[in-house]
């Protein structure tokens, strides 16, 4: 290969840079005058800021995008992707009860410490008193314990860029984009 | 809202058992009685009186002496993505998409990274017993470049983590494990359960390729199941039989 590359007149090497600079420079056009490219990504869903602090206690539902789990005694909790907490009573596991769901958007983890329950509130963490069903009582809320969502969890996506002024991005939801601004 | 005045009871229920309950598992795996217990995937955990959260690049920490009132007390950096988090001793086992990172709590509010374990990109949870941490590395999203394999670690001493064995999984989620049983998700592909006897040489015993999982929690005899298809629960003994008890179906 070295004594080829050594035998390659100079001519045909400038001539070889000449036609390749050439072919560059008309990629760049084409890119450039291309319009509304259209492609599949990810467009952020948002909810309010507002909106996402509004955390209550509701009636037992059916599962739906199960995720994390949690045990204490004869409780299981059960995650729905940035929904809530399913609360399952589940002394007799041949038969688990649901017995409520705490609706805290943007959730996905929790914790808990006696009567408290620690969870993740969209930006927020917050603490919850579990003590007293009738209506849930927010103790505390930490602002801004958690980065805004910026980007899906996906890597080599293209997606529209998420606003913060927009609120909380609660899903991304994949479909045909035009012009996507933003890739990762 | 019917049953309100039985969810108030139940509540009520939640906190006399945890505050009374010495025994069981609850108390096994974390010392505070106040706490249950979380899956291999959780990114809180609790330890005394500190609450722990990993997100992203940063490990936080608030103080819940008072448990009513988190005091937010600021946060560590990692130098790594994190995603998961599991107490182990006076330790956090982190895992992250380059690595497991153990941080000592001798200083409870001001955790100090001790060791670390690197690997190339994966997504990796992590549990531990004894001497040995076990940690999935997964291929996919959000995690493309990684392997799919389940790594057994020797963290006797915890400022040396090293590798000691690694076992080709098809694309493993989270995990967990009781005395020498330790399950493993193999998501949409079932769970797998082994013989941890010898804590090295694991040996597959079961594979149960209907069951879609993601993470586990084993209690006593008993193995909590999170898939995509709902909530499995099993009774196992220490031959590593499973028998079902219920399926809580996932609406469609």
């Amino acid at each position: 290969m070295v004594k080829e590359c050594k035998l390659l007149p100079k001519f045909y090497m400038r001539k070889l840079l000449f036609f390749a600079g050439i072919f560059l420079l008309n990629s760049c056009q084409t890119d450039d005058t291309a319009k509304d490219e259209k492609v599949m990504g990810y467009k952020p869903i948002y909810v309010s800021y507002s909106e996402i602090e509004k955390v209550s206690i509701e009636a037992a539902r059916k599962l739906k995008n199960p995720a994390k789990i949690y045990v204490r005694g004869e409780y299981l909790f059960v995650n729905e992707v940035n929904e809530g907490v399913h609360v399952i009573y589940n002394a007799d596991p041949k038969f688990p009860k649901p017995i409520a769901f705490i609706k805290i958007p943007g959730n996905n983890d929790i914790e808990l410490k006696d009567n408290v329950m620690y969870a993740d509130n969209g930006l927020d963490l917050i603490a919850i008193d579990i003590a007293s069903p009738q209506s849930v009582k927010i103790l505390k809320r930490i602002k801004d314990a958690f980065p805004y969502p910026n980007y899906p969890p996906f890597q080599n996506v293209k997606f529209e860029c998420a606003d913060t002024s927009k609120g909380y991005v609660v899903k991304w939801e994949f479909v045909e984009l035009t012009n996507p601004k933003c890739n990762r | 809202m019917k049953n309100l005045k039985y969810l108030y009871l139940v509540f009520s229920a939640i906190i006399i058992s945890c505050k009374g309950d010495s025994s069981g598992f609850a108390s096994s795996v974390s010392p505070n009685l106040g706490s249950g217990i979380g899956g291999s995937l959780a990114r809180f955990t609790i330890s005394k009186n500190h609450l722990y959260i990993v997100d992203s690049r940063s490990l936080k920490v608030f103080n819940i002496s008072d448990a009513a009132n988190p005091i937010d007390l600021g946060k560590t950096t990692i130098n790594a993505f994190a995603e998961t988090i599991f107490p182990f001793k006076d330790n956090l086992l982190v895992g992250t998409r380059t690595g497991m990172y153990i941080f000592n709590l001798n200083q409870p509010e001001k955790p100090t990274q001790i060791g670390v374990f690197q690997h190339f990109a994966s997504c990796d949870p992590v549990v531990a017993e004894g001497n040995y941490a076990y940690v999935t590395l997964r291929n996919g999203t959000p995690c493309q470049r990684g392997q799919n394999q389940l790594d057994v670690l020797d963290i006797s001493q915890l400022t040396n983590p090293r590798l000691v064995k690694s076992v080709p999984m098809i694309n493993p989620h989270g995990l967990g494990l009781r005395d020498n049983i330790l399950f493993v998700c193999e998501g949409d592909n079932g769970l797998k359960v082994f013989d941890r006897t010898n804590p090295v040489e694991i040996k597959q015993t079961q594979f149960l390729k209907d069951v879609k999982s993601i993470d586990v929690i084993p209690l006593q005899n008993r193995l909590i199941v999170t898939g995509k298809d709902g909530i499995y629960q099993y009774d196992f003994n220490a031959k590593s039989e499973m028998n079902l008890l219920s399926k809580m179906a996932v609406e469609l």
